[in-house]
């Protein structure tokens, strides 16, 4: 479902991806771990076509993003680290303009409560200006936002960073619910534990290169974290 | 898409604002124009129907004096009126001389141009020659705001209003990082920014167009009578010049820079077009071709009355004036020389001396004003909105070039005036109730569609140049990816 073939990315002399060759197929979580400028954000930005590549592709649903940028985002949804939503409107006038961008998607109001209540926003939120909502709140209108797409796939770059740990549990076992329902996920994360609960795979990068790949059912936490040292080291 | 864009925006606080700010401007600046327009209307209607009811009065004097005649009772006759009376017909003509009015401009609503500080009426005396009326006084309020008719409007307000609404497209977006998010979704850059711009455009260029079209009802209501046909070229203009406004509004918003960039940059490109420049044209023009100062040309021009209409001191002195006046007169004039009316060609002579040598004054102040009128229109075509502001005033009517034209069809009604009172003043004749009839009436032939968009064509080809440019630099813009 997610591709990347030698994808290469370069900012003036400085290589940020370096041949990086992934595929991530439906129902799978694949975590990049590194740490900041290795690379993960980059990856993300690509397969999004938010920057070109240098060289190599990358694929969504076999369609090369450069090719049919925006084709290819009707297979997949993106939460980012921050879900930055408009405030002056509540979390249901979001999801109403954010789904209103997908061609050919129509969804009723009730249907627009409902993912929201799915995602875990408290009903009495769902009428409310986006201006008083927590982080994980604006999460959750973001994982209701990806949902409405019913894309094959899902970017996330760092989508746990600065929740609580109750916050990050629910939003793991949201991607869990998606990750079973076919959906392929990549997802960027500086966190051990999140990736080793939530992944399939795991993706270690440094310096625009991916390391090494493990599978999360094969490998301790505590091994996880000696590794990620050690390729940090 | 455009409907979603149209919703997200009237959400925002900004929506009322431009809503509102484009009403209000609208409907002040539509009022100011139809009520200046109506005045005009009415002042036209005024001064034709105050001319025929004073020949109705002449008219019936005389019907009165040629009844007593008939019926054999002459002695009921005032002599006054015989000897220096409605008989006589350089009374018609000195005292109730026949009027040329400028009718209001069909568009005269849409826009007040130089003209309207100029005479529109001049009484057309056969000794005296063209007299321009007292001009209308004028609001002295307006004259401390300037004229906020709708072309102020369209050419000032409405792209600050673009530009206020405009200017943050998505800059907020690409800030707090709600742009990746709007550009994970099947969109992109451009089409999210250009249905942002239109939606905005939208509501200003539909609010002008409904403005001009109840406004062009009133005066059709009004007067019966509307050109549809230059009405239809002065909206397109107006709303091709706010589509200038909104396509640089995008142009600068594709340069990815922030909001208070993107504000600044639109805010002083909007005031480099429509103050900065258009306000120092008349400076600079006058500095490269500098126009005698109009005082010194009304002294001038009294000189030359006090010269002309103050008699002599002497009785020698008052001969040898009229001696030499009347020489002058007949050698321009040999077909004049044996009419018996000497006192009324003396008077005609002394009018036509006078003319001339004022016309003498006035050309050499119009040649000069007339190559400062060139270099401001060659120093404002650096300025969008100087060109679009001379396109809309021709088109409506009220430029300079409507006022020569009547200025020019004046003149040839007071050439009518002489070839049909000279003749009759100066052999003495005795006026008759049915020659009313005869009196030559002004009548304003407006100038032809071709007279009115011809010298348009440079200005035309300038204002498309400035479009063909933006569109160019907005399209390549446009080819970027944007900067996140």
């Amino acid at each position: 479902m997610l591709e990347a073939i030698q994808l290469t990315k370069q900012y003036g002399s400085h290589l940020a991806l370096d041949r990086l060759n992934l595929k991530v197929e439906p129902g799978e979580v694949f975590c990049l771990l590194g740490a900041n400028g290795a690379g993960k954000t980059t990856t993300i930005n690509l397969f999004l076509n938010f920057v070109d590549p240098t060289s190599g592709k990358a694929l969504i649903n076999g369609v090369d993003v450069a090719a049919d940028p925006v084709g290819t985002k009707r297979f997949v949804s993106y939460i980012p680290e921050h879900v930055m939503l408009y405030r002056h409107m509540t979390g249901l006038e979001n999801l109403e303009y954010f789904t209103g961008l997908i061609p050919g998607v129509k969804y009723s109001d009730e249907q627009l409560i409902n993912l929201l209540r799915t995602a875990g926003l408290p009903e009495e939120a769902t009428n409310r200006r986006v201006e008083g909502y927590s982080k994980g709140m604006r999460q959750k209108v973001g994982l209701a936002i990806a949902a409405a797409k019913n894309a094959k796939a899902l970017l996330l770059d760092e989508p746990t960073s600065g929740l609580d740990p109750k916050a990050s549990n629910t939003f793991s076992e949201s991607i869990a619910e998606m990750s079973a329902h076919g959906v392929a996920i990549l997802m960027a994360t500086h966190d051990l534990f999140r990736a080793k609960e939530s992944g399939t795979r795991i993706g270690i990068m440094r310096d625009g290169v991916l390391r090494e790949i493990l599978r999360c059912s094969e490998i301790s936490h505590s091994e996880l974290e000696q590794l990620y040292l050690h390729h940090m080291n | 898409m455009f409907l979603r864009e149209w919703k997200f925006f009237y959400k925002l606080p900004i929506f009322w604002i431009v809503l509102a700010v484009s009403w209000l401007s609208l409907g002040l600046g539509g009022w100011n124009g139809y009520k200046r327009w109506s005045s005009q209307v009415t002042q036209a209607r005024l001064l034709n129907q105050q001319f025929e009811a004073t020949l109705a009065r002449r008219q019936e004097s005389l019907s009165k004096i040629e009844k007593a005649f008939a019926s054999g009772h002459p002695e009921t006759i005032r002599p006054s009126n015989l000897i220096w009376g409605v008989t006589q017909p350089q009374f018609i003509s000195a005292n109730d001389p026949p009027v040329s009015v400028l009718p209001a401009a069909p568009l005269g609503f849409l826009a007040t141009g130089r003209s309207d500080t100029l005479p529109r009426s001049y009484t057309s005396s056969a000794f005296r020659g063209l007299e321009p009326n007292a001009p209308t006084t004028d609001d002295p309020v307006a004259l401390l705001i300037g004229d906020f008719d709708l072309k102020f409007v369209v050419l000032a307000i409405l792209p600050l209003i673009l530009v206020l609404s405009c200017f943050d497209l998505l800059a907020t977006e690409r800030e707090d990082g709600t742009l990746r998010l709007l550009l994970s979704q099947p969109t992109s850059f451009r089409r999210l920014l250009l249905y942002r711009a239109s939606v905005r455009g939208v509501l200003v260029g539909v609010s002008l167009l409904v403005t001009i079209v109840a406004l062009a009802f009133a005066v059709y209501l009004a007067s019966g009578f509307i050109w549809t046909g230059r009405l239809a070229v002065y909206t397109t203009v107006s709303e091709a010049y706010l589509a200038f406004w909104l396509l640089a509004a995008v142009g600068v918003n594709l340069l990815g820079r922030s909001g208070t960039s993107n504000s600044l940059l639109l805010g002083g490109t909007w005031a480099i077009m429509v103050i900065f420049l258009p306000g120092m044209t008349p400076v600079l023009a006058e500095a490269i071709s500098p126009t005698p100062s109009r005082a010194l040309y009304i002294d001038l021009a009294r000189a030359a009355r006090l010269e002309f209409y103050n008699a002599a001191p002497d009785e020698q002195g008052r001969k040898l004036q009229e001696q030499t006046m009347l020489a002058a007169f007949f050698k321009r004039h040999p077909e004049w020389a044996k009419e018996p009316n000497r006192q009324s060609l003396y008077l005609a002579s002394k009018g036509e001396e006078f003319n001339l040598e004022v016309e003498k004054i006035t050309k050499q102040f119009d040649a000069a004003r007339e190559h400062q009128d060139k270099i401001s229109a060659s120093i404002s075509v650096f300025s969008v909105t100087a060109t679009v502001d001379q396109i809309l005033t021709a088109i409506s009517g009220n430029s300079d070039a409507r006022q020569a034209t009547f200025l020019r069809q004046s003149l040839k009604f007071f050439s009518r005036q002489k070839e049909y009172f000279w003749p009759r003043i100066f052999r003495n004749e005795v006026f008759r109730t049915s020659q009313f009839v005869e009196i030559p009436r002004f009548a304003f032939t407006e100038p032809s569609t071709q007279e009115v968009f011809q010298p348009l064509l440079p200005l035309g080809l300038v204002f498309g140049a400035w479009c063909a440019s933006l569109t160019i630099i907005t399209l390549w813009q446009l080819r970027r990816k944007p900067i996140l």
